[in-house]
């Protein structure tokens, strides 16, 4: 399903409008909003004890 | 020959600005303008190549693909939002038959053609009825502004009659290959939840955030846009199908946010019709063109014929006269956008065999009737057809 | 030759304005009505919608501004300066206007093209100076 075109789009877009919503309500800037939400993202889907 | 990505994107981003100084000199739309460039850069590259003995071409890599469907399912997006629902409303009856029938009648014509005449296979013959059916509401909106007819019901009425024409064309699209399968299923339950909702939630979206920098509601609706365009493309549908659905259910509300539609359309001019149109007119092949000429001829003719047999009886049964009914009916032969869409769907997507449902001598034939039908019945409309109208005294028709 | 009637064609260019202080000057020593005309160009054939809006929108920016600078040089004469805008091919609806108005002088601004350039694409002026069913003056 990941193959399709759209579904990564999708996601890395929905990602986006997260950031965009959490920056306006919290009065900071959105590349740094963006920047934190990535970062949860990998956070949360990194095996932390792969080699 | 080009590795970098950043060389590639120089050449197509240079081509892009070559049409766009062209069509602003000539008067002529950018999009047909980038789909010549892209006709004479994707043929010129690789003879030009020849001569010092390398293999040139104009490169679609991965990135350039999605730039183009992304600039695609835009469009069809945006020409969706860009009906006005009250004239729809207004003038339902008249121009849902005349919609109706000005696509159903060169979608059947141009398919047993297709056929019967030109020996194509079934699914290359559905590809070319989908392709040569639609109508081109910008070239009839452009004529419509000329002439002023853009304020009257009749024009109102012509202009929604293209709306139906395209919905048409885009359920055939997204319904005619698709899977019926559960992705199928899944599509639709997930269009029946957000097509509902979707008026309210970007209205909402639009007054709480509308005028912020990062525009929020442009994500929103590129992030519906992308979810529904996801399912369709699972379930062997078409991305476009969802966006102009999305794009009508919601032009109510983008009409009173003009802001937000100017946002999208310069993401769009700027960055993604030109991948796309360029890309359209690059995989043309010239020698096609020479060889096929009858087939496009043919085609052209047959286009034309079965909007008359669709159309001018239909605007005679709503009392339109001779001249006004011949007007429309032309200008309803009239094709550009959603032709090309449908031609380059047919290339893009392939069968049980593994073979794409339409050749590239068929694309080529295709979407060169496509840009005919653009022009001549325009043409033949303005020179002999013209409904009469009046100047009007200060300020004119137009401004 | 007296005019009465005098349609000035106006394009924003410094040519058009060059040509519109000679519209002037014309209508003041007859006692003409003087009137100006911009054609808001689309384009031909477009592919969406939104190239037609956004190039009616650019040449609704640029036509008022030099709407208003010409009402100001006619207001500075003297002269009442009627103005018209409309959409569609310049040189077809200057010429359809001339007839349906009844203009007798029509007063352009040169626009210096080169000579190929000319030869392909044909240039507003001598399209109007051909068709134009009045007296033409061309102004450099």
């Amino acid at each position: 399903m990941i193959e399709n075109t759209w579904v990564l789009p999708a996601i890395w877009l929905g990602l986006a409008l997260v950031a965009t919503l959490l920056s306006i309500w919290l009065r900071i800037a959105t590349a740094l909003s963006e920047i934190v939400v990535e970062l949860s993202k990998a956070a949360v889907f990194t095996n932390p004890f792969a080699k | 020959m080009l590795e970098s990505p950043w060389l590639i994107a120089a050449l197509w981003i240079g081509l892009a600005l070559l049409a766009s100084m062209i069509s602003i000199r000539v008067g002529i739309s950018v999009a047909l303008i980038e789909i010549i460039v892209g006709v004479v850069a994707g043929n010129a590259i690789p003879w030009v190549g020849s001569l010092f003995s390398t293999q040139a071409k104009l490169e679609t890599t991965p990135w350039i693909n999605f730039l183009a469907s992304f600039g695609a399912i835009l469009l069809t997006f945006l020409a969706g939002a860009e009906i006005e629902p009250d004239v729809l409303r207004k003038h339902w009856k008249p121009s849902l038959a005349i919609g109706f029938v000005s696509f159903l009648a060169p979608f059947l014509g141009v398919m047993a053609a297709a056929y019967y005449l030109l020996h194509w296979s079934a699914q290359a013959s559905m590809i070319a009825g989908v392709a040569l059916s639609t109508t081109s509401v910008a070239v009839v909106y452009a004529v419509m502004l000329e002439t002023g007819l853009n304020k009257r019901d009749i024009g109102k009425l012509i202009l929604a009659s293209c709306f139906v024409t395209d919905l048409g064309t885009v359920l055939a699209l997204g319904v005619m290959f698709a899977n019926y399968n559960w992705w199928l299923a899944l599509f639709l339950g997930v269009s029946a939840v957000i097509m509902p909702f979707a008026p309210r939630l970007t209205q909402r979206f639009l007054r709480r955030y509308e005028g912020q920098v990062s525009e929020p509601e442009i994500k929103l609706l590129l992030l519906m846009l992308f979810v529904l365009g996801g399912l369709a493309a699972a379930a062997n549908s078409e991305a476009v199908l969802p966006a102009y659905i999305l794009g009508l259910v919601v032009a109510g509300v983008l009409r009173h946010h003009k802001e937000t539609v100017y946002h999208i359309r310069v993401a769009v001019f700027a960055l993604l019709t030109p991948f796309y149109f360029l890309k359209a007119g690059a995989l043309i092949s010239a020698n096609a063109i020479a060889q096929g000429a009858l087939v496009i001829l043919l085609l052209l003719l047959v286009k034309v014929a079965a909007k008359f047999v669709g159309v001018y009886p239909t605007a005679k049964l709503f009392k339109m006269d001779n001249r006004v009914s011949m007007y429309t009916t032309l200008l309803m032969s009239t094709g550009l956008t959603f032709g090309t869409i449908s031609a380059m769907f047919g290339l893009n997507h392939f069968d049980a065999q593994g073979h794409s449902l339409i050749n590239s001598d068929q694309y080529s034939a295709l979407v060169v009737v496509v840009i005919a039908s653009a022009v001549v019945p325009t043409l033949i409309a303005q020179k002999w057809f013209q409904p009469q109208h009046e100047l009007l005294e200060e300020n004119g028709n137009g401004a | 030759m007296v005019h009465k009637k005098i349609l000035h064609g106006l394009d924003g260019s410094k040519g058009s304005f060059n040509a519109l202080e000679e519209a002037i000057e014309l209508a003041k020593r007859y006692g003409a009505e003087l009137h100006t005309v911009s054609v808001e160009e689309v384009p031909h054939y477009p592919g969406t919608v939104g190239e037609v809006i956004e190039a009616k929108h650019a040449a609704n920016g640029k036509f008022g501004q030099a709407m208003q600078q010409a009402k100001d040089m006619a207001k500075q004469a003297g002269i009442d300066l009627h103005c018209h805008v409309f959409t569609g091919h310049e040189v077809k609806t200057i010429v359809e206007f001339v007839k349906e108005k009844g203009f007798d002088l029509l007063v352009i601004g040169f626009m210096g093209h080169s000579a190929l350039y000319d030869r392909l694409m044909g240039s507003t002026c001598q399209g109007l100076a051909r068709l134009a069913p009045c007296a033409v003056l061309v102004v450099k």
